[in-house]
């Protein structure tokens, strides 16, 4: 059942303490060590609510003892207490992450449905509309704008967003089609295939949402239907196809004599029993749907907004929110009209208190104030710079340790492996292995999954048996050789070049801890001076793994 | 000078050598391998049939400049049939086994030649005993020529046969073949104009036999000898 109006705010403490006295009775008195706390995020009217609603409707309870918190969290209560039980939900509310880690829950607001309707204006086309559709729209829109970490779809918005979706407009485009030949056989006079044609162009028409961004193209296919059904002689199937019409379109009405007398009557009947019977809480249909159409949206919450006489003929704002993951319906306010320009907004800010906030993909609570990095990768280096007349390749391992100072600035420590291979020309008489320690501070911006840096640092590169000549016969019989010219040889043997280094990377996150990482550098030694002319320069790309601490 | 014919030797096998001459299991580190193209290298028909290695190809050409052939002539090679032209080695006894021993790297090459007393390669020339023997000479100007996979060499020493106890100047000039990348064929030919072999010209073909070791690259100068150790060259 739909709440009827809330609490105002300053009835949080009585309420509060209401609900402590009620689960006192219900529960008896909790054992030593269990503490009863306070539901964080929540305000304290709407979490009474929860909490009463819960104990109501509960079956036997227990306190937990203490040392029990580690068990799977029993189903969270909603606003809605016919809701099913529902699974955990994310632990995470406002308060839980900082802000640079949340990501803005997205709502979507949909087109609001009216049925502020009287069936004697049906056959009225020319009978004023109702005008504070808009203004309402207007007023819950702001209302959901104003919370922080929440970024909101307007009506507009998604019906743009729905009619570029380029994964629904081939079955839009089909289901025009089913609706043009369904409305040539009812022309035509063939009301069996018109029937069959225009029952395929409103199913597709519901699979892609048109009831949400075109409610007219819908309506028409539902009344079009119904209108050949009841032509067929089904008046029973007839009736449901209009009443489903005007579920889409309330305020649908059409020219007097357009239609035979027996289908005037029909659609009267049909709007009739849309008023008194139809569900207007869920105007956009089950959870089910409702969860395909927040995928489709890119969104975790929708809000629908409708507009019905209660049982009293006030008119009354019924606001119901839902949630994609976990698929539920948080809430269902109901509100006379002339109540909402002060309630409205207390209703949605309660709601919006209590829906969780999620961090950003990839993005790990920060458990530590100086999160750590550490990886492995597989590295290559070539020198721009080497005595040898075609380059030669360094293969090996990096290992790096970063630690972050401050948002966005880190220091950082490296330590490569190289094993540098002979050049085509094997000017470079061995292979040698050779060890570079990096070090320095870097630069960091966080965005997403991704999270780029620039380092510099210095670079101090240990060199090992390092000798090259261009001397074919120092190649071929040896460097001690009397055929070799000893002045073509270049013997870097345990030098040690120190110098400037600069690296670019990415890391992309697997999940909350692991990321990938790339890495492009580049150093440029300056020390000792007398043998970086030889040897100078390396350039270097490296691909890993790391783990985030 | 007219050239003297002489009599057809047999063709040696590689399985007829004797295995103190060379051991193929005894490479050292700084042996050749005489089939060391690149792996990166990849065919064109490869490249027609698979167009995703066109990624994989610019990677190479901008990583790996290593992929040409760089190390076609590096090994041992063995003369197997008989010279043609001018007479310039041999006759000695028998006709002497020529062998080239070659390091290639890129446009250079390095290496030398070493003569045996008969084709069999089974006995060497004595390098001590320059005015009987003629052992081996150092190649010099060793240049590859990738464009028109031309070999080219100097040789300054003796030569067995007539100059066995000279020191001749003989310019080798050689191509790969075309029908097969294990033959050598070119020719030596004399350029010294003090030489009294000046402008013979004899034609030889080698084959590959096996990849350079340490004990294959041992052509040490003689310094006891009369007229200077015309076996190693120098």
């Amino acid at each position: 059942m739909p709440t009827q109006g809330t609490q105002p705010a300053d009835a949080s403490p009585r309420l509060a303490s209401a609900v402590r006295r009620r689960a006192a009775r219900v529960l008896g008195d909790p054992p030593p060590g269990v503490r009863v706390r306070r539901l964080r995020g929540c305000r304290g009217g709407i979490c009474a609510l929860v909490v009463t609603a819960a104990l109501a409707l509960a079956p036997p309870l227990a306190w937990s003892q203490p040392g029990e918190r580690d068990r799977p969290a029993e189903p969270r209560p909603t606003l809605n207490p016919a809701a099913a039980p529902l699974p955990p939900s994310p632990p995470l509310l406002t308060t839980d992450l900082p802000d640079a880690h949340k990501r803005p829950r997205r709502v979507a607001l949909l087109p609001l449905k009216s049925a502020l309707v009287r069936a004697s204006e049906l056959l009225a086309p020319g009978v004023p509309r109702a005008t504070h559709v808009a203004s309402l729209e207007a007023r819950v829109l702001r209302a959901l704008r104003q919370h922080p970490y929440t970024q909101v779809l307007s009506p507009a918005d998604v019906r743009r967003r729905l009619a570029a979706d380029h994964g629904l407009a081939a079955a839009a485009r089909a289901a025009q089609a089913r609706y043009r030949l369904g409305l040539e056989y009812y022309m035509g006079l063939s009301p069996a295939r018109a029937i069959q044609s225009l029952q395929e162009a409103a199913r597709l028409f519901e699979d892609v949402f048109r009831d949400v961004s075109a409610p007219k193209a819908l309506a028409d296919a539902w009344f079009m239907l119904g209108v050949s059904m009841v032509d067929a002689g089904n008046a029973v199937q007839g009736h449901v196809a209009l009443k489903r019409g005007f579920a889409v379109q309330p305020g649908r009405r059409f020219r007097p004599r357009f239609f035979p007398q027996r289908v005037e009557q029909a659609l009267h009947a049909a709007l009739a029993d849309h008023l008194s019977t139809g569900n207007h809480a869920r105007p956009y249909g089950d959870a089910e749907r409702l969860t395909r159409l927040a995928n489709r949206l890119r969104v975790d919450a929708l809000v629908t907004v409708t507009l019905r006489r209660a049982r009293d003929g006030a008119p009354q704002v019924v606001v119901s929110t839902f949630q994609g993951k976990p698929q539920r319906f948080d809430s269902e306010v109901a509100l006379p009209l002339e109540a909402s320009a002060t309630q409205l907004e207390p209703a949605l800010s309660r709601w919006l208190a209590c829906l969780p906030v999620q961090a950003r993909s990839g993005a790990a609570p920060p458990r530590r104030d100086a999160p750590m990095f550490m990886d492995t990768a597989a590295a290559y280096a070539l020198y721009l710079r080497q005595p040898t007349r075609r380059p030669f390749h360094s293969v090996g391992f990096a290992a790096g340790f970063a630690q972050q100072l401050r948002p966005g600035l880190e220091w950082y420590a490296r330590v490569h492996m190289f094993t540098s291979l002979s050049d085509p020309y094997r000017d470079l008489l061995h292979a040698f292995n050779s060890v570079r320690f990096l070090a320095g501070v870097g630069f960091a911006l966080q965005r997403g999954p991704l999270r780029f840096w620039v380092r510099p640092g210095v670079d101090v590169h240990a060199l090992g048996r390092f000798i090259a000549t261009t001397d074919p016969d120092c190649k071929l019989y040896g460097e001690s050789h009397h055929l070799c010219n000893q002045s073509t040889v270049r013997n870097l043997e345990q030098d040690v070049l120190v110098g400037f280094h600069l690296a670019v990377g990415t890391q992309v996150a697997l999940g909350r801890r692991f990321f990938v990482l790339l890495r492009l550098s580049g150093s440029a030694y300056v020390f000792p001076l007398s043998n970086t002319d030889d040897l100078n320069f390396p350039a270097g790309a490296e691909l890993g793994l790391g783990y985030r601490f | 000078m007219v050239g003297v014919a002489h009599p057809a030797p047999t063709r040696t096998s590689p399985s007829r050598v004797s295995p103190t001459s060379v051991s193929p299991t005894s490479v050292s580190p700084t042996s050749v391998s005489p089939t060391s193209v690149s792996p990166t290298c990849v065919s064109p028909a490869t490249l027609r049939r698979r167009p995703a290695l066109w990624i994989g190809l610019l990677l190479s050409i901008a990583l790996l400049p290593a992929c040409e052939s760089t190390n076609l002539l590096g090994g041992v090679w063995r003369a197997t049939e008989a010279p043609t032209g001018d007479t310039l080695v041999g006759p000695d006894q028998d006709m002497p086994g020529v062998e080239l021993v070659l390091g290639h790297y890129g446009p250079n090459v390095s290496g030398l030649v070493r003569f045996y007393r008969s084709d069999d390669y089974a006995v060497p020339r004595e390098a001590a005993a320059p005015r009987r023997e003629c052992a081996c000479a150092f190649v010099h100007k060793g240049r590859w020529s990738s464009a028109t996979e031309r070999f080219s060499f100097v040789l300054r020493g003796c030569m067995p046969g007539e100059a066995v106890a000279d020191q001749v100047y003989v310019r080798g000039d050689f191509a790969l073949s075309a029908d097969s990348p294990s033959l050598l064929e070119g020719t030596l030919e004399v350029e010294d104009p003090a030489s009294s072999l000046y402008g013979r010209r004899q034609r030889w073909s080698f084959e590959r036999f096996d990849s350079v070791s340490t004990s294959d690259l041992s052509c040490e100068p003689v310094t006891d000898a009369d007229a200077g150790n015309t076996a190693s060259g120098r």
